[in-house]
């Protein structure tokens, strides 16, 4: 009997750790500036923080009003503006990144009708991590001047 | 506070002598901030540049299928940014905050002209009709001009301006970056090169920096 006891308790602790090693991804002000409106590309910008305490690594981004989304930085060498795509990106333990202007940004490529200020954009964050899979995100247009926004999406 | 005092003499007690030199400083302190103008360096967030001599002769094409010119520099100051049409964050977001500089100066200045040049590093992919839709977004009274790439180099490499087109990294849809020099760049109303203003790039910083400009050239 205790044995079964011990048994169903490893397991049931097992199982909860389990589901619990894979919380989601909090993703926070979420925004694409706005753009001219014959714009290919755009950039989104993001806050994501990773309450694991393994890090998670975020693979690819996608969103049914796009062609594509592509992660890039921009980087400042000596002067020049450079762009350095970014094949995929590891939230820390505990930790988080921000996508944010002159930094590491989003670039929605080849938008699927107009997109203006105020449009509201579904967006897919594929992670590698068990358990966590896809988040969907929604991410809202805005000016470049406006306050960034504080949506929290999971 | 006691003094130290020997008998016979009057000494001014320190207290006093202490208040005075404040005094003096302050003094030479608001003098200074007040009635001063700029330091000689002329500080600013880049690089003032001697502008002693013309630039030589250019020729791009603006966004209504106008000439621009050395002519076009003068008669106005001038911020000039280069960049290109699909890049993402750097471009747009220097534009925007021109745009910030722009409305603020219009706020201020009289008979100022000061005039907005967003120059195109990438004429394979902006053509005039792109730079128009691209540069009416920011403001309707901003510049875009670009010209074949031998024609862009007449102008940049006066100006120690560095662009590089890097097709090396094309992704499967064709598609390239540009690298690019961040600055913006300052002209007198002589059509002269007059200051290099690094990024990154903030409204407040660049008017700042035009307002020392404008004193240390008395211009």
């Amino acid at each position: 009997m205790l044995k079964l006891r011990i048994i169903l308790t490893a397991s049931a602790i097992a199982l909860v750790t389990t589901v619990s090693m894979a919380d989601e991804l909090k993703f926070s002000s979420v925004w694409i500036k706005s753009g001219p409106p014959t714009a290919k590309i755009l950039a989104g910008y993001l806050v994501v923080e990773n309450p694991n305490q393994q890090p998670v690594t975020l693979q690819a981004f996608r969103s049914p009003q796009f062609k594509a989304i592509e992660m890039h930085e921009t980087v400042i060498d000596a002067g020049m503006a450079r762009m350095r795509p970014v094949t995929s990106i590891q939230i820390p333990a505990a930790g988080r990144i921000e996508f944010k202007p002159g930094g590491l940004h989003l670039m929605f490529l080849e938008p699927r009708g107009t997109v203006k200020t105020g449009d509201k954009i579904i967006l897919v964050a594929e992670t590698l991590t068990k358990g966590l899979g896809e988040i969907k995100i929604e991410a809202i247009v805005k000016d470049a001047t406006s306050k960034t926004d504080h949506s929290h999406h999971h | 506070m006691p003094t130290n005092q020997t008998p016979g003499r009057t000494t001014i007690p320190v207290h006093w002598i202490f208040i005075g030199l404040i005094a003096l400083a302050v003094g030479a302190w608001a003098s200074f901030s007040v009635f001063q103008t700029p330091p000689a360096n002329g500080q600013i967030s880049g690089t003032l540049i001697n502008a002693s001599t013309d630039l030589k002769d250019f020729k791009l094409l603006d966004h209504k299928r106008q000439a621009f010119t050395n002519e076009q520099l003068k008669g106005r100051w001038s911020f000039v940014f280069f960049g290109y049409t699909h890049c993402p964050d750097v471009c747009p977001n220097t534009m925007t905050v021109l745009n910030v500089v722009a409305n603020e100066l219009k706020k201020k200045t009289t008979n100022d002209l000061v005039q907005y040049v967003f120059v195109s590093v990438d004429p394979e992919r902006d053509t005039q009709e792109q730079l128009a839709e691209f540069i009416k977004f920011f403001n309707k009274d901003f510049i875009a001009v670009t010209a074949p790439i031998p024609e862009l180099k007449r102008f940049t490499d006066q100006l120690g301006i560095l662009f590089m087109v890097d097709k090396n990294n094309m992704d499967k849809n064709n598609r390239y970056v540009v690298d690019h020099s961040a600055h913006i760049l300052v002209f007198n109303p002589q059509g002269r090169f007059q200051a290099l203003l690094n990024y990154p790039h903030d409204a407040r910083k660049l008017l700042a920096d035009y307002a020392t400009i404008r004193a240390f050239t008395n211009q």
